[in-house]
């Protein structure tokens, strides 16, 4: 690979260059994790098998069925592989925009992450994806929480779903989105409702589809729950931390399912509302129905701009969701056990 | 301002969506989106149909002086905020059909809600996300710092 630097002009044939040369790196010197996620049957090879190992634990496995589309993803560093370290981006200005139409152009996905230079490319022809990073490890800090999650955002919209930023929990099989930024309390929410026997595909990114009119369902997409020691402390007790190791670069827990007392995760939700949680200290947790216009301007930029590309897609994806969905603003208290019985409640007077 | 010029949504950056009491229109260029309420929505559809702002403000003028200067104003932070353009002379607009959806709320003098800004995304475009945002990081875009040796 040459050591050149990268512009709108030349990224088309450094993204295939990219995907052509790793594609035919000697795989007995690469590490393979078989992944099943939401149709997709995913052969990820891995340069650094501690980070393979990673993706394999925090990425959720659900039954690919038959007729499962056949990915190959190759996770790199140049310094295990040999090659050259990444190139920089060479221009001033980097444009998005322009970007993803230059690499739309060759029948591409792509990111870049500028400073710790990382490539990404996807192809949906060749069902292949590539990324380069420097050296083992050189992932940016939030890989941990959410690995993988742009080629998983590329590879699902083959099967007609979209990775959102949002939170789940359900009862008997009905769930409810929960949908804000970071802090709104998607998380904390969560927990509390698991620590109340609710069931959920994800804390932070679920997969969705929507049909023609009869409604919308989550996926899980990781199986991995994220919360501070205080939120914790509030849903599981004051010593439930003691089993969930370091706190991750945000300063939260990453907790899996088998540090829990049981596994709340299920592979599906239909989906019957959509709930914003608001930290307000309230005496009991309350709802109050929203318009649509502010639930989506709650669920669609956090998850629209977190994502490389698809924005108008992505857009056009939310406002659906929000015009089809109840919507509701959720009153939070500080009590885990309030939480928990104030959603089982709802979803269990949501209709089927 | 061109008041008198056609306008139209600086698409492909500029998405909107109606609600009906509402349009949320996200600038997917910086991350900022906004929210248009009652007669401000009704004013954005206005200027998508290709109806002139400065036709909006006659309207609003003829009910009091102070209400054509909030449609100035909430026309003009459009055009600032880069979610509308003028077309030029040359480009062909078919004339919009019917009387401006705004019309009968400005003539009654109805106010004109302001057009309400959100940034909580930008620095998720913006920013350097390993060290200016700490929470469920987004896609950056921000440069190489000048390349070492």
């Amino acid at each position: 690979m040459p050591a050149v630097r990268i512009d709108i002009a030349n990224l088309p044939l450094f993204a295939q260059d990219l995907i052509g040369r790793t594609a035919n790196l000697p795989r007995s010197s690469l590490h393979l994790r078989k992944l099943s996620i939401f149709g997709l049957s995913i052969d990820a090879w891995f340069s650094d098998p501690a980070y393979a190992d990673l993706c394999a634990r925090n990425i959720a496995q659900t039954p690919a069925g038959e007729g499962a589309v056949e990915i190959t993803l190759f996770l790199i560093d140049a310094q295990s592989t040999g090659s050259p370290a990444p190139a920089r981006w060479g221009e001033d200005v980097f444009d998005r925009a322009a970007f993803n139409e230059a690499l739309a152009s060759a029948g591409l996905h792509g990111a870049y992450l500028h400073d710790p230079r990382v490539w990404q490319f996807f192809s949906p022809a060749a069902r292949t994806g590539v990324q380069m990073i420097r050296e083992p490890g050189a992932t940016p800090d939030w890989e941990t929480g959410g690995p993988l999650r742009v080629f998983l955002h590329w590879a699902v919209a083959m099967n007609g779903a979209r990775l959102c930023h949002a939170a789940t929990l359900g009862h008997d099989g009905k769930g409810v989105l929960l949908s804000g930024a970071g802090g709104s309390g998607k998380s904390g929410t969560t927990l509390a409702g698991i620590a109340g026997g609710l069931t959920t595909v994800g804390d932070d990114y679920c997969l969705l589809t929507q049909g023609d009119g009869d409604g919308a369902s989550a996926y899980p997409l990781y199986r991995i729950l994220k919360q501070d020691p205080a939120g914790v402390a509030r849903a599981l007790g004051p010593v439930a931390a003691s089993r969930f190791g370091a706190l991750n670069w945000q300063g939260k827990y990453e907790i899996h399912a088998p540090f829990l007392h049981r596994s709340p995760f299920v592979d599906r939700l239909a989906i019957k509302a959509l709930l914003l949680p608001r930290v307000a200290h309230a005496a009991r947790s309350e709802l109050r129905p929203v318009s649509a216009g502010a639930a989506m301007r709650a669920f669609a930029p956090s998850s629209v701009f977190q994502l490389p590309d698809d924005e108008t897609q992505g857009i056009q994806f939310a406002a659906r969701l929000c015009r089809h969905l109840p919507c509701y603003e959720l009153f939070l208290s500080e009590d885990a056990e309030d939480i928990a019985g104030t959603i089982k409640h709802f979803i269990e007077e949501l209709p089927e | 301002m061109h008041f008198k010029a056609v306008y139209e949504v600086s698409t492909p950056d500029v998405v909107a969506e109606d609600f009906g009491g509402e349009v949320v229109v996200l600038n997917l260029g910086n991350g900022r989106y906004f929210s248009l309420l009652g007669v401000s929505a009704d004013i954005w559809r206005d200027l998508a149909r290709g109806h002139k702002p400065q036709d909006l403000i006659d309207y609003a003028v003829a009910a009091r002086a102070s209400l054509g200067e909030a449609v100035s104003v909430l026309v003009a932070s459009m055009i600032a905020e880069g979610l509308i353009r003028p077309l030029s002379d040359s480009e062909d607009r078919a004339s919009p059909t019917g009387a401006a959806s705004a019309a009968a709320a400005l003539l009654a003098g109805e106010d004109v809600p302001p057009m309400e800004a959100f940034d909580d995304m930008a620095e998720l475009i913006l920013a350097d996300p390993i060290h200016d945002v700490d929470e469920d990081m987004g896609w950056p875009v921000k440069r190489d710092p000048a390349p070492t040796a």
